[in-house]
């Protein structure tokens, strides 16, 4: 086997011994090129995460400036009760027609950012657990018609790589509760309450937003570039908030030109059990794999799918 | 005529050759003791910028003792990742160098290719366990794929004879732990 052909020898390698060979010429008096920035490693996730902001930034449409409503205050609000329970579903239709259609359920640690959700694709019947306990994210991607006892979890540590807090491998999602918390505690748009209604036993006040994709975006520039590529896609979301102040429900449907033609997405994500007690475990050694990439072995995040299907190259 | 390593206190592109010749062992030999694609090729990455630093005070001359050196430097970010689970990179930091992202494809590869040696090893372990006029014809059988009286012929004994060996010999690998280790990485 010639140099060469070495499986070894991966392109990732050739980019850091170029990097060297800069390196030796500049420390013999020539210049070195441009090292770059440190890349975080959320930036894998870049492609899901511009398709979150594309759907998370439908939540906020022209931000009159300083107008701080009751549903910024409901994160904070939710926090203080340390832990909720979600359930969540996200329906997508291309030009009128049923694309795709998830639904997860889950529970969040807000103190430590603990959580377990299982993420269920109904068309196909597979599905995939996230837990994130002890700065390790666990990941369990199962496929209808594999065997149980061939699934493995795959770890990979998330709290502490390269001295910063990384996202889960698999970028956010709109129907992650974390993503709602962070656009309802920055959206400034106008708010405009709808009445007030019984949810599941609770009493709450309906608000509505208007709100804009761009300046969502504009928080997020350093994730998403070509923010003005936004601006087309309509959004109303709807918040219900208990007599806490914390969200009960959110709903968002929002439309926009993808690449297949025109997609709409909804969403409904209920919280419930306020406060309840429960502990996010990490899965017994024996069935965590020794690989270290999360869902390459047996196929895709069916959101990354969705991401692929509706927005490369958006 | 000295080695890489020796030269590059003279020469601007040898500590760079150094590394092509040495990269793909390093990474191959911390994908196998970590089984974490990510974290080794961080500590590969780490051991080259350490050395990079370190270079100057190579004091050997061949090739044979450079590597030496490097694997030693390679074992010590080893032993130092064993005992925090992490990877500083702070030599890489100091350098200005950055960490090249692995790609999906890239990850894959690594997991595939840790994954293969772990099946080779498995079963050259378990073939090692067969005496060795068996071990001959499970390897002309099941690797090259010959056929008994092909093997019959090549070895000189009859075709009954090679049949009771590769029976013999597929009843032991059948109760092989090291065959069921191999399949274990096949199926994960």
């Amino acid at each position: 086997m010639t140099r060469a052909d070495d499986p070894w020898r991966l392109p990732a390698l050739e980019r850091l011994g170029a990097q060297l060979r800069a390196a030796e010429r500049a420390d013999r008096g020539q210049p070195a090129p441009h090292s770059g920035r440190w890349r975080p490693f959320s930036l894998r996730a870049a492609p899901l995460i511009v398709a979150v902001a594309l759907i998370a930034a439908a939540l906020d449409l022209v931000t009159p400036a300083g107008a701080v409503s009751p549903i910024n205050h409901a994160p904070t609000a939710a926090a203080q009760s340390r832990s909720v329970r979600f359930s969540s579903e996200l329906d997508v239709t291309v030009n009128g027609r049923g694309r795709a259609r998830f639904n997860e359920q889950g529970e969040l640690d807000f103190a430590t950012g603990d959580y377990a959700t299982t993420l269920n694709w109904p068309s196909t019947g597979d599905h995939i657990e996230k837990r994130r306990v002890g700065g390790m994210f666990y990941g369990l991607q199962s496929h209808s018609g594999a065997r149980p006892s061939s699934d493995r979890w795959r770890a990979i540590r998330i709290a502490g790589r390269r001295g910063e807090s990384v996202p889960a491998p698999g970028g956010y999602t709109l129907m992650d509760p974390q993503v709602i918390f962070r656009v309802l505690t920055g959206s400034r748009s106008p708010v405009s309450v709808v009445g007030h209604e019984q949810l599941e036993g609770a009493a709450t006040t309906h608000y509505r937003l208007s709100t804009s994709l761009a300046a969502f975006l504009a928080a997020e520039q350093e994730s998403v570039a070509g923010v003005s590529a936004y601006n087309g896609v309509a959004a109303t979301v709807d918040v219900w908030l208990d007599g806490k102040g914390r969200p009960r429900r959110v709903e968002a449907s929002f439309a926009g030109a993808s690449r297949l033609g025109e997609a709409r997405m909804s969403t409904l994500v209920d919280f419930t059990d306020y406060g309840a007690a429960f502990t996010v475990r990490a899965p017994s050694q024996a069935a965590i794999s020794s690989r270290s990439s999360v869902f390459s072995a047996r196929g895709e995040d069916p959101i990354r799918v969705l991401e692929r299907v509706l927005f490369a190259g958006h | 005529m000295p080695g890489l390593l020796a030269r590059s206190r003279s020469s601007d592109r040898s500590f760079a050759d150094f590394y092509d010749v040495m990269a793909p062992g390093v990474l191959r030999f911390f994908a196998r003791r970590t089984s974490d694609s990510e974290r080794a090729f961080d500590l590969t990455a780490e051991t080259f910028a350490k050395a990079f630093e370190k270079r100057r005070d190579f004091r050997g001359s061949s090739d044979e003792e450079a590597a030496a050196w490097l694997w030693s430097i390679a074992r010590n970010e080893l032993a130092r990742y064993h005992r925090s689970r992490g990877v500083e990179l702070a030599a890489l930091r100091r350098l200005g160098l950055e960490r090249p992202d692995l790609s999906e494809e890239e990850l894959r590869k690594i997991d595939e290719l840790t994954a293969a040696e772990d099946l080779r090893e498995h079963v050259d372990l378990a073939l090692a366990a067969l005496p060795p006029d068996q071990r001959e014809v499970i390897r002309l059988r099941f690797v090259d794929e010959l056929t008994y009286a092909e093997i019959a012929q090549r070895l000189g004994v009859s075709y009954d004879v090679v049949r009771a060996r590769a029976s013999r010999g597929l009843r032991t690998l059948k109760g092989s732990e090291h065959l069921l280790a191999a399949v274990r990485v096949l199926e994960i």
